[in-house]
């Protein structure tokens, strides 16, 4: 028996691309206002910046890796040109985009927390 | 693509001979206006002429006061230019520049390039195009005629209050900047739906996404990124109009404001804007290094990843412009660590440009020698970019003119060079005479050394301390020597441009039907015989580089022997197709010349500048003109439904679709997505500033009872389920007709009544939006959700009287589905506005 064929949904299809860019997004806008929240009078817990930078990358990464393993089955199912160039170019953002989660994060690992600028 | 699909696409769509008579029909239903009323023509080649002559007319304009600029500063201690006039010509220079020049030419290239790359006879909304392209064109001129009244803004190109405040900018200079600019970013939007519907929905059967040229990728981009970033400097510019001209105090540090508010809303745009230039650049010259170098693009999939990464990575960078302002120092890792990243991408493009040039062998014509340039010049900014991009050391060169040496080699590396690539490139495609080569070359030498000598320096003297923005300095600096260099060498780059004038004068002979053609064998489709309706018939495509891998497809497709090669309904055409797969799903009627367009841009226009100048009764007058246009123009919009039509392979389409298979659903949806951007600012504003002054933020019980935006949230709820009640009775006789029309009737009462409440409970609260920054942003709240409702208000009364006209029924239903979707959006937004307005003082006071 032939596999099913995935329904075309083109806008649905189309937006699975900027899936993986658009966590990087929110795991960079989380640490950044994490940060801004957490750093600042109304709300001043340090402490917890940490942790949430960790959960926020680990989330991050974790939700990527579901991402590509979600694309890697619908591979088999796909026929259409465009829409296999559409999954492969997923799974390379997907890619990158982990590489940018590890990036962003860094500064967790080299720098105080709620430290104001020197200089 | 279906097997069904691909059976229907092997082989020739359409046999010869042609009917007698089909390309005179052809031909006359894409006839021109003739004279002076080509002004009134839609189609995408003349408008894109248009919209690319005014570009570079800008272009031109603004180097002229880049000139005067670098004769002020060629000598210490000068005189030739008083201060405040020094402040508006380099206020007007960056201004022009990014605005006038950059943002509209990328998008010129894409109106006038587009249609013929991808197989379509025309864009989906050619009117459109033409507004969008009146819009900038009447806006940008005022704008820069207020040079000549003393009128011109002076507080730079990015206007940070406090400086641009009343307090220290009183005059209208600062105003006719955030009209003028907010009006013509809306403008650029318009641009922007309409490229990211051509791309997506207008290409060649057959022409699946992984076969797009590279230039519709990065237009696709391109677009995406507008909808995104403007969004956040129209929020801007509105933020500080109001400040200005009513008090709402957002800026103002003593009534709980931030002037750095300005700074993240402006870069927020700011940064993208960089790559909203550069990508489409980047496209350009995707497009011609494989036709010089003779041989397909290297890393065609990984360029696509690179530039969708990069259209990402750029929202995450704008913090790197205001290094200096205090920002934690974590927060400052993450941008500096976002801004290396960008690196990667930015990199896998120009390797596989690189790459390309390697394995092909490069003629050495004129637009090999300005994409060499990009490549020198634009590295080169790139490199100073990582530089900049380090914390430390750009808390040294801040404000300095090596940051100036920067931009500019990023932005004059990055897009001008590729942009006059471009012009030696395509030209042939569009004139009856290729430019001279000879020309070409002078010209590119003289702007290449002139650019270096001119720029170059400037690295030195900013870090010998040289701040920006001054209209002078004293003899004792020792900078003299190196701002003289900077000016011999502006003038150099003046004479490049002026050679390229000059050949343009001499061999640019722009024609719809007759261009020289293909005279750099290149691959892609705006090289095969052209016509104002595009391609005789629409070519089957399939290869990513058809002129290469289908010999004869030009000739085939100028004897009518791919799809549509009339007009089967009498009336301008272009197959719709489906987005990732190009396989034809409609055929699209366009309408023809008309004068509401350029109708609506001029009073629209004329609605900003004269509101600017505070004559507001004539300013409402204009309003209401240009929203008479625009209905004129839209009544004509949704033909009636005819029977399906054959396009060729026995294929027969239909036309008239509605839901997600009509463009204008797309289109719609792209707007609310710039709707949404909007807001999303917004709340970003609001929450910003409650960091900053959580003083001025309400204990609940300064707050209005509960029960007050229940019943705002109950009637904007009501007012939705109207119209989903409303398209359940979509006219099909006389009585549905009269419930369809009570029913928008009474959605409009609830959405206008949930609106009307929700001022109502803050007003009588006590609660004054010039009281603080807190107030101000409860009244933008709602002054967002007015401009909402206003726009429905309009649409709703549109569409009663379409189907009190009988045009609107099950069938013809795009106008329904349309009010439908931004409904439904506005709802949403009103109710996350009441949640957020009432609810987020409850939570934390």
């Amino acid at each position: 028996m032939s596999p099913a064929r995935p329904r075309v949904r083109p806008l649905v299809d189309l937006l699975r691309l900027f899936v993986p860019p658009g966590i990087w997004f929110a795991q960079f806008t989380t640490v950044y206002l994490a940060e801004a929240l957490m750093c600042t009078p109304p709300v001043a817990r340090p402490g917890a910046l940490i942790w949430t930078g960790a959960a926020a990358t680990l989330t991050a990464l974790a939700a990527l890796i579901a991402f590509a393993f979600m694309q890697g089955r619908r591979a088999d199912r796909i026929e259409r040109t465009g829409a296999a160039f559409l999954h492969d170019a997923a799974l390379w953002l997907a890619l990158l985009s982990g590489l940018a989660v590890i990036w962003t994060a860094f500064p967790f690992a080299v720098l105080p927390t709620c430290t104001p600028p020197a200089g | 693509m279906t097997d069904v699909a691909e059976r229907r696409l092997a082989g020739h769509p359409n046999k010869l001979p042609r009917p007698k008579g089909e390309l005179e029909a052809l031909e006359k239903a894409w006839e021109l206006p003739q004279g002076w009323r080509i002004i009134s023509a839609v189609n995408n080649t003349v408008i894109g002429y248009f919209y690319v002559g005014a570009a570079l007319l800008f272009f031109l304009l603004a180097g002229i006061l880049a000139l005067l600029m670098r004769l002020q500063l060629a000598v210490p201690s000068n005189t030739f230019l008083s201060q405040e006039t020094y402040n508006q010509i380099f206020t007007m220079h960056g201004t022009v520049m990014m605005f006038l020049f950059a943002v509209p030419v990328v998008e010129a290239m894409g109106v006038l390039l587009l249609p013929q790359m991808l197989g379509a006879r025309d864009l989906p909304f050619p009117r459109l195009s033409a507004f969008a392209f009146w819009a900038y064109f009447v806006g940008g001129l005022i704008f820069f005629a207020t040079l000549f009244f003393d009128l011109a803004p002076s507080g730079g190109w990015f206007m940070y209050p406090p400086l641009t405040s009343t307090q220290y900018s009183p005059g209208m200079g600062a105003d006719f900047w955030l009209l003028g600019i907010g009006f013509i970013e809306i403008s650029a939007i318009a641009g922007a739906v309409e490229l990211i519907v051509g791309v997506l929905r207008t290409r060649a059967p057959g022409m699946t996404l992984d076969r797009m040229p590279m230039f519709a990728w990065t237009m696709l981009i391109f677009a995406g990124m507008i909808v995104f970033a403007f969004p956040a400097v129209i929020l801007a510019t509105m933020l500080l109009e109001l400040e200005r001209a009513f008090g709402w105090p957002f800026f103002i540090p003593q009534k709980g404001g931030d002037a750095l508010l300005w700074q993240h809303l402006f870069w927020f745009f700011g940064h993208p804007e960089v790559y909203i230039i550069f990508l489409p650049a980047a496209g350009m010259v995707s497009m011609i290094v494989p036709t010089m170098a003779r041989t397909p693009l290297a890393g065609y999939r990984l360029i696509v990843v690179a530039l969708i990464a990069t259209g990402f990575f750029s929202f995450g960078l704008w913090v790197h412009h205001i290094f200096t302002t205090g920002i934690p120092a974590m927060s400052l890792g993450f941008f500096s660590a976002a801004s290396m990243a960008v690196a990667i991408p930015s990199g896998i493009q120009v390797y596989s440009w690189i790459a390309t040039i390697a394995a092909g062998r490069l003629r050495w014509s004129t637009p090999s020698l300005f994409v060499l340039g990009f490549l020198f010049i634009f590295t080169l900014g790139g490199l100073t970019g990582v530089m900049v991009a380090m914390v430390p050391f750009d808390w040294q060169a801040h404000d300095t003119y090596f940051i100036v040496a920067h931009l500019h080699y990023v932005l004059v590396g990055g897009m001008v060079f590729p942009l006059f690539a471009a012009f030696y490139y395509w030209a042939p495609a569009f004139s009856r005479r290729a430019l001279s080569e000879r020309f070409g070359k002078a010209t590119f030498w003289l702007m290449f050394t002139g650019f270096n000598v001119a720029f170059f320096p400037m690295h030195i003297s900013g870090l010998m301390g040289m701040p920006r923005r001054v209209y002078t300095y004293p003899e004792v600096m020792e900078w003299g020597v190196l701002n003289m260099i900077s000016t011999v060498g502006a003038f150099l780059f003046a004479a490049g441009v002026l050679v390229f004038l000059i050949d343009l004068v001499r061999n640019l002979r722009p024609t719809v039907t007759e261009p020289i053609g293909n005279v750099w064998n290149a691959s892609s489709l705006e090289w095969m015989h052209n016509h104002v309706y595009g391609p005789r018939s629409v070519p089957l495509v399939e290869s990513r580089d058809p002129l290469w891998d289908q010999p004869g497809l030009s000739e085939e497709s100028k004897a009518g022997r791919h799809y549509l090669p009339g007009t089967v309904t009498g009336v301008r055409e272009t197959i719709v197709t489906s987005p990732i797969e190009a396989v034809p799903q409609a055929l699209l009627r366009l309408p023809g010349y008309g004068w509401t367009p350029i109708l609506a841009a001029v009073f629209t226009a004329g609605f900003f500048m004269l509101l600017t100048v505070k004559a507001t009764a004539l300013a409402l007058l204009s309003g209401m003109l240009a929203v008479v246009a625009i209905l004129i123009w839209m009544w004509e919009s949704d033909p009636k439904p005819l029977p399906r039509a054959e396009i060729g392979h026995g294929i027969k389409v239909p036309t008239y679709v509605s839901g997600s298979l009509s463009h204008s659903w797309w289109a719609m949806v792209v707007l609310l997505l710039v709707a949404g951007s909007l807001y999303l600012a917004y709340v970003f504003s609001y929450l910003y500033l409650w960091t900053v002054s959580p003083q001025v933020w309400p204990k609940p019980a300064q707050s209005p009872a509960l029960s007050w935006p229940i019943i705002a949230a109950l009637l904007l709820a009501a007012s939705s389920g109207l119209i989903l009640w409303a398209g359940r009775t979509l006219p099909a006789n006389f009585r549905n007709r009269l419930a369809f029309c009570v029913l928008i009737g009474s959605a409009i009462v609830a959405l206008v009544g949930g609106l009307a409440i929700e001022v109502f409970a803050q007003w009588r609260m006590g609660i004054r939006p010039d009281a603080d920054a807190h107030a101000a942003m409860i009244y933008m709240a709602s002054f967002l959700q007015l401009e909402l409702t206003l726009a429905l208000v309009v649409m709703a009364g549109f569409a009663i009287a379409r189907s009190i006209a009988g045009l609107l029924n099950r069938r013809r239903r795009v106008v329904y589905d349309n009010l439908g979707l931004l409904w439904h959006y506005t709802v949403l937004q009103g109710l996350f506005g009441l949640l957020l307005v009432h609810g987020f003082p409850r939570l934390v006071g």
